[in-house]
């Protein structure tokens, strides 16, 4: 056991006092935080392990891709060593506020390693006329939220104006 | 290459020998893949092996022996070790539970650091298009190839078990940090910082987070006190792993460049008295970390990508008007206690007790080195901002990078304070004075990291959910009966049997896209299991498959 001038003699003995502080704050901080984090922790897991297969699957696309078949028909209808291109018409109102900046990108990860194109044979059309790619675009899926899965077997077409990439 | 002397050493090392060992193996893989190296599964094999081997004849060569024995230092230090690990590892546990079934929700995830992992895992090197067009094209891609080797290792690119990689990082940080700190720092002040740690929430929350920046700052913040330490007692083994993680860490993001400046100079000033042997080694680190980096700027250079420093200069002088603005962002953020607690307050405190302990290289290295970061932090701030209506100066950029000073000031809190506490006189007393208290130590560490698992499980066992997870069989008592009569992954196949059905006149079926992310195929408008299995026997006569399932 010290004493007391131990912890008040000077200058040394503030400092000792400013060590057990600082260490004592450290370790209240902890005490006081740990349960909230082993609850947190649990909350979350439980969260995780209750989600639905292709909820967890899609994840981060959830709030982009609108309707979740949208990309598993792509990724089954697109061959893996094809291109493809996103269109989203900018008038298109599905979706959230993410869907039209973000929803190129999210499909670029989930068709990897399908490559996406500014032109390609396979187009992913969200809100897009469809007369505009030809009377050879062939709608291989449709579904809801107006988006639908084109072909153009007679190859490449330019996007149509009011699309995006 | 080090040795280790006991059991003790070699158990204390082993986190520090894990994220070496990860480092090193990426970084090698890195520069192979830049060399133009195909990333096949034989590679992700072959290359830990031939290092194992290079580092056991290594090892033998310079006559290292294996561990033998070893003895714990008994009294309060090993009980209050014992709570520390129980304490840290009990949530390190508790992490892994999310972390097992976490969705890829993170931006950056998604968007850039995975699809460059599956583009090396599915086309077997840095694709041109995708490497050049992604964003962030101009990181390294040292985090994406440890992911794509963990992507080889489960067979495909199964982006939610990717997070227990990074959760195995989070272990290797606490374990490293822990093991290196325990040299200097006496157990009831080493503890309580590790676990606080994992409790800062822009800390441990984030440690399974699927992007680079936590892997960046475990690798700075492990290569500065390795760095500190060779200042302080020069053995060559601890400068030589530094410089293979800081050849790791400038492999890791563009931010892993302005990291390493920072801990040069701090090493530079701490040493500044013995320049004369201290900086030539300092120089060769320097050079050694330069050729590993160059590699990749070549690479992203010749292939157009844009440069890694701010497109207007270095020094914007249209930009001062930003200056105040940056000044205040960094110092809100870095004080913010809901990113890290009160981490860096506690740091800055122990800064200030070194200085006035004249506790010396420590507290100089420690206080050039946070004040760098934040002077780095507030010039990238100052140059990177967007600006312009709905931007934050700094953005999300300023939270990520000053995550390397908050983590440097776990690292130098204890650090510095037990420094602090030897300097005025309150060294502990000899520990061969006191009982052991092996067995207690032993109960107190083991116990509850047993208890946990056991208690979670028995609130439910844990899920191992897979694609078939959907068709369930039904019983007597299963609500929402179904006949399915098939699922498929592509849709015309779905269409196609429904067509089929119809044609010889089982109506009424109806297409559905389960949770399971595929086509069903089904018939629910069954009241009982004797209907349904009379059904899917009417159905299988006619040739197609049919089971009773139930949807609930």
């Amino acid at each position: 056991m010290r004493s007391s001038s131990w912890w008040t003699e000077w200058p040394t003995g503030p400092i000792r006092i400013g060590v057990v502080f600082l260490v004592a704050t450290a370790t209240i901080v902890v005490v006081l935080a740990y349960p909230g984090l082993l609850r947190e922790a649990g909350d979350e897991a439980s969260a995780n392990s209750a989600q639905a297969w292709v909820d967890r699957a899609v994840a981060g696309g959830n709030g982009i891709v609108a309707n979740q078949q949208a990309v598993y028909a792509a990724r089954a209808l697109i061959p893996a060593d094809a291109a493809y291109h996103v269109a989203i018409a900018s008038d298109y109102t599905g979706g959230d506020e993410l869907t039209q900046d973000h929803l190129a990108s999210y499909f670029r990860y989930f068709l990897m390693p399908r490559r996406p194109e500014e032109v390609a044979a396979w187009i992913v059309c969200y809100g897009c006329d469809l007369a505009e790619y030809g009377p050879d675009a062939e709608v291989l899926w449709r579904g809801d939220d107006d988006i639908s899965i084109v072909h153009v077997p007679s190859g490449p077409l330019t996007p149509s104006p009011g699309s995006r990439f | 290459m080090r040795g280790v002397s006991d059991w003790i050493d070699a158990l204390r090392l082993l986190g520090l020998a894990y994220v070496a060992g990860a480092v090193v193996t990426g970084s090698i893989w890195t520069l192979l893949l830049i060399a133009g190296a195909p990333f096949s599964f034989g590679l992700v094999l072959g290359l830990p092996v031939v290092l194992t081997a290079a580092f056991a004849v290594a090892g033998r060569t310079r006559r290292r022996s294996l561990p033998r024995g070893g003895r714990l230092e008994g009294g309060s230090q090993l009980v209050v070790t014992a709570i520390g690990i129980a304490a840290s590892g009990l949530l390190l546990e508790a992490l892994f539970r999310p972390a097992r079934l976490s969705g890829l929700y993170e931006f950056d995830g998604w968007s850039f650091w995975v699809p460059k992992a599956k583009a090396i895992y599915e086309l077997g090197g840095l694709d041109e298009q995708f490497f050049t067009t992604l964003p962030g094209a101009v990181y390294p891609p040292l985090v994406p190839t440890l992911d794509a080797a963990a992507f080889h290792a489960m067979g495909s690119a199964d982006v939610v078990t990717l997070h227990v990689q990074y959760w195995l990082f989070g272990v290797g940080l606490v374990w490293a940090l822990a093991g290196l700190l325990a040299e200097r720092v006496p157990a009831w002040t080493l503890w309580p910082f590790i676990v606080l740690l994992l409790l800062a929430p822009r800390l441990g929350r984030r440690l399974q987070i699927a992007e680079a920046d936590m892997f960046l700052d475990v690798v700075f913040v492990i290569a500065s006190v390795l760095v500190l330490y060779w200042l302080l007692d020069r053995q060559r083994w601890r400068l030589v792993v530094a410089t293979a993680l800081l050849c790791g860490m400038v492999l890791t993001k563009r931010e892993g460049l302005l990291l390493f400046a920072v801990l040069l100079v701090a090493s530079l000033v701490a040493s500044a008295r013995e320049w004369r042997s201290a900086w030539p080694k300092l120089g060769v680190m320097t050079a050694v970390v330069a050729a590993t980096a160059i590699p990749w700027r070549i690479w992203y250079v010749t292939h157009d990508v844009g440069g890694e420093g701010p497109a207007d200069g270095f020094v914007q002088g249209d930009r001062f008007d930003l200056l105040g603005p940056a000044i205040r962002r960094v110092l809100d953020v870095l004080f913010d206690v809901g990113y890290w607690n009160v981490v860096v307050p506690v740091a800055v405190g122990a800064i200030a007790l070194a200085a006035l302990a004249r506790v010396g290289r420590m507290a100089v290295f420690f206080g050039t080195l946070l004040a760098l970061l934040v002077l780095g932090g507030i010039w990238a701030t100052w140059v990177f901002s967007l600006t312009g209506e709905g931007y934050v100066v700094g953005g999300n950029f300023v939270i990520r990078f000053l995550g390397s000073a908050a983590l440097l000031c776990v690292a130098a809190s204890p650090l510095l304070l037990s420094a602090v506490w030897a300097k005025v006189g309150g060294t502990a007393a000899p520990s061969d004075a006191r009982p052991r208290r092996l067995g207690l130590a032993a109960a107190i560490a083991v116990v509850p990291l047993l208890a946990y698992p056991v208690a979670a499980v028995a609130g439910g066992a844990p899920r191992f959910p897979t694609r078939d997870e959907c068709s369930r069989p039904a019983t007597t008592d299963a609500p929402d009966l179904e006949v399915v009569y098939g699922r498929f992954d592509d849709p015309r196949a779905a269409d196609d049997l429904l067509a089929k059905l119809n044609a010889i006149g089982f109506i009424g079926a109806e297409i559905e896209f389960d949770a399971c992310a595929r086509w069903k195929v089904s018939y629910d408008a069954i009241e009982s299991l004797e209907q349904g299995e009379a059904l899917a026997a009417q159905v299988r006569d006619a040739g197609f498959d049919a089971q009773v399932e139930h949807d609930g």
